[in-house]
């Protein structure tokens, strides 16, 4: 009995409150645009963006065993190639000063 | 997105480990070579297949060859000076000049046997698919001998000591 007293009285007072106070105008319009707008400058971040794509991309375990993988050949196969250079480079270096400790005039005219 | 941080890090972790490792793994030979004593003996064994017993055969050629040539530099060097002495002086006597340049070019004939003889010699140190691949890399790269060129000096041609 005394409950439904107070559902009474509460729905007395929801409906004066929704009386006294009246919404703006174009109010649903207003916040649907905010929406839009926070939504639109959040995909503008790049921040943002490239840390949700990884999160996006590293969600499975395949995926980012596959992200490891593909870091690992790139600079595995960049370090080779890096490398390759190198030594070719030390070779005919090294190849120069055999010449010319055998012939002085290389080591003159280089 | 925690994960996703610890997942990118690792791999970037193990890839800088990566390259790197592939890096010094592939300039393991030359980086050998650089810290040696004599650094272009290193890589004629390198290049040449050689074993050490054939390098020890070679660097005892090598440095008995750069003594001879140590002084066939400091000849040359002398008869250049005097032929430059002769053409500059008021009363050049032409018949001198002339002897002068004669030897200048005996010498360095003589330079060149010199070298084509201790080329020929390392050559037979080598296996014989080996020696004859020194001897067309040698054609190539030392036995040219520029006839405009200024006379080496011995004290900073290429003898290395």
């Amino acid at each position: 009995m005394n409950e439904s007293n107070d559902d009474l009285r509460l729905r007395q007072l929801l409906r004066e409150s929704r009386g006294r106070e009246r919404l703006p105008p174009r109010f649903h319009e207003r916040v649907w645009q905010r929406i839009a707008t926070a939504e639109k400058s959040a995909a503008a971040r790049p921040a943002f963006s490239l840390a949700a794509w990884l999160a996006a991309f590293v969600a499975t375990r395949t995926r980012a065993a596959a992200w490891v993988v593909l870091l690992l050949g790139i600079s595995v196969s960049t370090g080779y190639l890096v490398g390759g250079h190198a030594s070719a480079r030390w070779d005919a270096q090294l190849s120069r000063q055999y010449a010319a400790s055998i012939n002085p005039y290389l080591a003159d005219n280089r | 997105m925690k994960r996703a941080l610890i997942i990118l890090t690792l791999g970037v972790v193990l890839s800088v480990v990566g390259g790197g490792a592939a890096y010094v793994h592939r300039t393991a030979p030359e980086r050998a070579m650089a810290c040696c004593k004599n650094p272009e003996m290193a890589w004629l064994q390198h290049e040449f297949q050689m074993t050490d017993d054939q390098l020890a055969r070679v660097q005892t050629l090598h440095a008995g060859y750069q003594a001879g040539c140590r002084e066939m530099c400091r000849r040359i060097q002398a008869t250049n000076d005097l032929v430059r002495a002769e053409f500059i002086a008021p009363d050049a006597d032409t018949l001198k000049m002339q002897r002068l340049l004669a030897d200048a070019a005996n010498l360095r004939g003589e330079c060149q046997w010199h070298m084509t003889e201790y080329c020929l010699a390392v050559s037979r140190e080598m296996s014989p698919a080996q020696g004859k691949r020194y001897l067309q890399w040698v054609c190539d790269r030392v036995l040219t001998m520029p006839g405009n060129a200024a006379m080496p000096n011995p004290s900073e041609s290429g003898h290395g000591n």
